[in-house]
């Protein structure tokens, strides 16, 4: 699911495969024929005079040394640079916006470039919460990824032993429409079966299944269940999430987006309760506001929902949820009443900062030993000089 | 299905099933930045004035053109030989496909990557409810376009054959999965003392 660059994995290797391959080869051959041993046991010293009197025409002040020795150094930094780079290029593609509605500062579809984000631990939680209550399961996690520009979560589940992946599947697809009736549109879901890993596994496809199951209940194993979930549970919250850099909110936005939600709460979905507007806790349970501070943190809006049993699979699945244009529209009404509402991105850029860490320490340490080079040779010059006065 | 989805699903699921080499690729690369460092290294100590750490450049090349007198030619050849059987298996492994033991499932509203320990844990138990036997009694070992379930009878109580078969096929056709797979069904003539 991640975005390694795999052509690039397998065009390195071909390159350094071929490369051992002609040197190994060349080497042998040379060895095994006497005629070309001959050779290279000849051409080895005009090879050497050749070497000497390129060291020597390539002087580097007159410290003695050639200066393709710095030019060496130089090639080595450059190679040591791209490999990072390319070690570091491994991985990534994780994201952590699911949606977004408007906003877009280049195309302005809303009037006022209004934006609404959904959080992508918004469908992590609310179907990790779902899938623990599926007993076939052992083990699951829901994760967001970015595939060519294409916001795609991927449920992994790790089954018990004996589940039938079809079985699985089936469930999981039950989930996956309540998830997607409660948005409102739909994203690309990859389900991933995996064995729940145990001992007692022979060879990589073997499996000789545990625990007779002929009374034909789901549920097979005995062992706690492995606690990898990243869910909250029954009950949970997700949390819509809106980010400005620069905005006042008043009341008046607060209201209406309440209502909208207490509005689909009456009509659009039994299951689905609106809860109260939650403005970075300045608001309380009743919508009685208090002052609201601009967070310099850029956090802007919370809208709590509680959703207690919307998406375990059951639930009625005609309902929508939060209408994303409505709460765009919203996003840009709070912008007009209030001013200024502009929506900043909220990219996640885990692995850069260490990349910088690493290339900004190569630069350092090519510069401290250019440095003491060139200080070296001043101190060599200098003592000749003196010593020559 | 937009062709959008449509496309990210094939890619995905392609990408799930065929391994990335990032192992080998990263292993390399690691390599290459230590042989990088060692010799930017030696070529600062050397520029500094200062002892090789553990051949000086102007040695390496020196000692790389009289390495046909220093080494018996068997040694050579032996050395040239390894080295290029090495890059033929780089060259081979950065070539194949790299098959990961995963199997692909109908396409619908969401996409289905299966582990094959996965279909062999619910072919096991398929084929020991069919035969009545313990699960620990069936081994099912999946390759890239087959099932192969060996079942253990129990000692004196002969397995229904057919029932396996049948319970195994139809479990398999249920899957639908992609490289289909074909089941072959192998029963031991001895039992094992039944549990």
């Amino acid at each position: 699911m991640n975005d390694t660059n795999r052509g690039l994995n397998r065009t390195l290797l071909f390159l350094l495969g071929l490369i051992l391959l002609l040197v190994g080869a060349a080497v042998a051959v040379a060895a095994a024929v006497p005629d070309t041993l001959a050779g290279w046991k000849k051409g080895a010293s005009t090879v050497r005079q050749n070497v000497s009197d390129t060291v020597t025409g390539t002087p580097l002040g007159d410290t003695g040394h050639s200066w393709l020795l710095v030019v060496a150094v130089a090639a080595a930094v450059v190679a040591i640079v791209l490999l990072l780079l390319f070690v570091f290029r491994q991985g990534h593609g994780h994201t952590n916006r699911l949606v977004r509605v408007g906003g877009d500062t280049k195309h302005r579809d809303t009037p006022t470039g209004g934006a609404v984000f959904v959080d992508a631990s918004v469908a992590e939680q609310s179907i990790g919460a779902a899938l623990k209550e599926y007993a076939n399961l052992a083990s699951s996690s829901v994760t967001t990824y970015d595939v060519k520009g294409t916001t795609t979560l991927k449920i992994t589940a790790n089954t018990r032993r004996g589940v039938s992946p079809t079985d699985v599947r089936r469930h999981i697809d039950g989930i996956v429409a309540a998830w997607d009736s409660a948005l409102g549109q739909d994203v690309p879901v990859v389900i991933q079966i995996t064995p729940d890993s145990s001992p007692g596994q022979v060879g990589r496809a073997a499996s000789p299944a545990t625990s007779p199951d002929r009374s034909g209940s789901a549920d097979l194993g005995q062992r706690p269940v492995a606690a990898r979930r990243r869910g909250l549970g029954r009950g949970a919250r997700p949390v819509l999430v809106g980010e400005a850099n620069h905005f006042e909110f008043d009341r008046r936005f607060e209201a209406q987006l309440g209502e909208v939600l207490a509005d689909r709460g009456r009509h659009g979905a039994q299951r689905l309760r609106a809860g109260p507007v939650l403005l970075e806790g300045d608001v309380d349970r009743h919508g009685r506001q208090r002052p609201v501070v601009p967070d310099p943190d850029q956090r802007l809006l919370s809208v709590g929902e509680q959703r207690d049993d919307a998406l375990d699979g059951r639930g009625d699945q005609r309902h929508r949820g939060v209408d994303l244009d409505d709460a765009r529209d919203l996003a840009d009404q709070g912008r007009q009443s209030a001013g200024e509402l502009a929506v900043v991105r909220h990219e996640c850029s885990f692995a850069l900062p260490s990349l910088w860490v690493w290339m900004s320490s190569i630069v350092t340490f090519t510069a401290a030993t250019l440095s003491s080079v060139c200080r070296a040779s001043a101190v060599r010059m200098m003592d000749r000089n003196s010593r020559a006065s | 299905m937009s062709t959008s989805t449509a496309s990210v699903y094939r890619r995905v699921l392609r990408r799930e099933t065929h391994s990335p080499r990032s192992g080998l690729a990263i292993t390399v690369a690691v390599v290459l930045i230590l042989v990088a460092a060692w010799l930017g290294t030696e070529s600062v100590l050397e520029l500094i004035g200062r002892p090789a750490l553990l051949v000086a450049p102007g040695d390496m090349l020196g000692s790389a053109l009289t390495v046909s007198d220093a080494v018996p030619v068997a040694f050579l050849v032996a050395a040239g030989v390894v080295v290029a059987v090495v890059g033929v298996l780089v060259i081979v492994v950065s070539l194949k496909p790299g098959r990961r033991g995963r199997h692909t499932g109908p396409t619908d509203r969401t996409a289905l990557v299966v582990d094959d320990r996965a279909i062999a844990s619910s072919l096991a138990r398929t084929a020991a409810h069919a035969a009545d036997l313990d699960p620990d009694q069936v081994i099912v070992t999946i390759g890239k376009r087959t099932a192969d379930v060996h079942v253990r009878p129990s000692s004196g109580l002969p397995v229904d054959r057919e029932a396996i078969v049948e319970a195994v096929t139809d479990e398999v056709e249920r899957y639908e999965l992609s490289p289909s797979l074909k089941t072959r069904i192998d029963i031991d003539k001895k039992g094992v003392v039944g549990k």
